[in-house]
């Protein structure tokens, strides 16, 4: 190549490359995990802290941070360490969902339900996989995702919390693949259409 | 009987212009300009691509560093495998602009960074899981193994390409045979392959996003095209329609051979002077190794003409040919043509056996008596394959032939650099004082022809207007 050719296809690149990494930056991923795109359409905050009553009844809310990172937690302990077993993830998921509170106020009270998906299984390079969460319901508000069984090897069991604040903001499967882990992703995805089409 | 064919090669002579001048070479340089800048530009696509993803976020932790540059290395890994690919296809469209020569230097100056960024892929993306598993280097290759079928091919396909570029090394080159070489090289074919599995498994760049995997399919099916049509079914079904057969071997000189395949429609090929092809001879001991040989006459609709030389390996089998035994012909490929002349006067040099070229292109040269002058360099007059030819031609149609023989200065007298230069310079003087304004077309052993090209160069001819044909597989 010719240097003038040289010189204009360098700085051609070199500003190309430059304006694609201002415009890819997300402001903040301290996790260092790739980002995820959620498509934010219809109502991203959830709508039941706004009411005064139901915050008492949407007692799982804050723990869907803390589920999140209980599921991260086992995934990062994950390869040689027991799967974190179904039987108590389930019982977890259902006790805290069904706390209704004796207080009964007039005010319209959100349903708040929790559903099991099926197991979804696939298979990753022949090897067969399941997954199976929980959704809780505010009305039609995704407010909590949990997971009751699913594969956590090879740092798989990290993408779980990401794939869970993706679909909460999401309020269904509308964002993006977890790098790395773009079959657990498709699951999930599977498993949250399942779990809202049974709500 | 070899004498009344050729004579009728140089009775072929039909008037005929070349476009010559400084516009020619720019037209050229621009078309060279513009594919490398295609391939610069698609590299940096895929970086941007990468990068407008997010591929790097704003907070730099050693866990985003190292999933970036995993990432990173392997995109432009798999996209400079690719061009690789594209490269070796022999695809007359880039072959017409480099020769075969050129791209198959580009070919093997690509080989090493490509496999230092598979290294650095393969290192940092079990790092980087590793880390995010809290699991140590070891534990954590066995456990991705474990897992994925896919991460076990890729591991077998950085192996393959590590053989590949270990048996292209050049010392290793030296020493083992082509044929072996060759072998290994295969392998990288069955590894890219094999790599495919676990970017579709693992890697989101590839599967996750639609233009993405719209770039990434468009690549590999245009890569896969390449190959397989130029470099494999093209051949085939030109050899198999065109039914090609050796008509006639002819023995010229000590240890050379001339070789005529004939075949139906062999002018559709449109082999020019100066071009070589790759000769498969179908028997059952020889089909899969293909050897590069020039065309040694003006091709013609009834035959065209090799000139073998016996350099001890498959070449001495080829001097035992017999009529009728089937051949198969890639190409015809190299730009050792008047496509890369622009003056009117020409200089042509040949040592030993890469007379064959040289041969054709006297003979077929657009040109008036005077503006060519060859230089032919042998060791012993009785190696001098196609001498009566070229004098015959050579007074034919006015063109000075200098025939040098004897043992190379370099052997004979133990010269030095300075000393040598000083002679070649006063051989090239003697015979093309103007040189300077001359076209310079070399063909022989290697280290001949870049001596002469470095001769060449103090004489002030410029890069340009030296032309050298390498024999590069």
């Amino acid at each position: 190549m010719r240097t003038s050719a040289w010189i204009a296809v360098s700085a051609v690149s070199l500003s190309a490359i430059s304006v694609s990494y201002a415009k890819g930056v997300v402001p903040e991923d301290a996790n260092g995990l790739a980002p995820l795109a959620p498509v934010a359409t219809g109502n991203p905050s959830p709508s039941s802290t706004a009411d005064p009553t139901s915050s008492q009844s949407a007692a799982p809310q804050p723990s869907s941070s803390a589920s999140a990172s209980a599921a991260a937690g086992g995934g990062s302990g994950n390869n040689p360490a027991p799967k974190p077993s179904k039987s108590t993830g389930s019982s977890g998921s259902s006790a805290s969902s069904t706390p209704p509170k004796p207080n009964p106020p007039p005010a319209p009270k959100p349903v708040i339900k929790t559903v099991n998906s099926d197991v979804i299984n696939y298979v990753t390079n022949g090897l067969q996989k399941n997954l199976q969460i929980s959704v809780t319901f505010s009305d039609a508000t995704i407010t909590d995702i949990q997971i009751l069984q699913g594969d956590t090897n090879n740092g798989i069991g990290k993408a779980y919390p990401v794939l869970i604040q993706a679909a909460i903001s999401a309020q269904g499967t509308a964002f993006g693949n977890y790098t790395g882990a773009t079959y657990t992703t498709n699951a999930f995805k599977t498993a949250v259409s399942n779990a809202i089409s049974k709500r | 009987m070899a004498k009344d064919i050729y004579t009728s090669d140089l009775n072929l002579q039909q008037k005929r212009a070349v476009r010559l001048g400084s516009k020619k070479r720019f037209k050229r340089e621009r078309e060279k300009d513009i594919l490398e800048s295609i391939w610069v530009f698609s590299v940096v696509a895929v970086i941007c691509f990468f990068l407008l993803e997010g591929g790097i976020p704003k907070v730099i932790t050693t866990q985003t560093l190292l999933d970036a540059t995993n990432r990173l290395s392997a995109l432009i890994a798999t996209n400079l495998l690719l061009v690789q690919v594209i490269l070796i296809s022999r695809a007359p469209w880039l072959e017409k602009t480099y020769g075969l020569d050129k791209t198959t230097r580009a070919h093997k100056r690509l080989g090493k960074p490509i496999i230092y960024l598979l290294l650095l892929h393969f290192v940092s993306s079990i790092v980087a899981y590793s880390v995010r598993n809290e699991l140590n280097f070891f534990e954590e290759l066995g456990s991705m193994l474990g897992e994925f079928i896919s991460v076990v091919a890729a591991l077998i396909a950085l192996a393959g390409f590590i053989l590949v570029v270990i048996s292209s090394l050049v010392a290793v080159r030296r020493r083992a045979s082509y044929e072996v070489w060759y072998l290994i090289h295969l392998t990288s074919y069955v590894a890219i392959v094999l790599a495919i599995p676990h970017q579709l498994d693992l890697g989101s760049e590839i599967t996750g996003h639609p233009i993405g995997q719209m770039y990434w399919l468009s690549l590999y099916f245009f890569a896969a095209y390449n190959i397989i049509y130029f470099r494999i079914l093209a051949p085939i079904l030109r050899s198999v329609r065109g039914k090609l057969v050796v008509s006639k071997v002819v023995p010229e000189k000590n240890n050379t051979t001339s070789v005529y395949v004939t075949g139906r429609k062999i002018e559709k090929f449109n082999a020019t002077s100066g071009q070589f092809f790759m000769l498969r001879v179908l028997t059952p001991g020889q089909w899969w190794r293909p050897h590069p040989f020039s065309v040694s006459a003006s091709p013609t609709k009834d035959y065209i003409r090799f000139t073998i030389g016996n350099r001890g390996d498959d070449t001495a089998q080829l001097q035992n040919l017999k009529p009728g035994t089937r051949v198969m012909l890639e190409g015809p490929f190299g730009v050792f043509t008047e496509v890369v002349r622009t003056q009117p006067k020409v200089l042509l040099m040949a040592a030993g056996i890469g007379v064959a070229p040289i041969r054709a292109l006297v003979a077929s040269m657009a040109a008036k008596p005077g503006d060519v002058n060859v230089l032919y360099r042998v060791k012993d007059i009785n190696d001098a394959a196609l001498l009566e030819e070229l004098k015959e031609i050579c007074n034919a149609r006015g063109f000075a032939l200098t025939l040098s023989d004897g043992p190379s200065a370099v052997e004979r007298e133990n010269l030095s650099r300075e000393e040598l230069e000083l002679r070649e310079r006063e051989t090239i003087l003697a015979i093309a004082p103007d040189v300077v304004h001359n076209d310079v077309f070399i063909c022989g052993p290697i280290a001949w022809s870049k001596s002469v090209e470095k001769t060449l160069r103090k004489l002030n001819v410029p890069k340009h207007a030296i032309h050298s044909e390498e024999f590069a597989w």
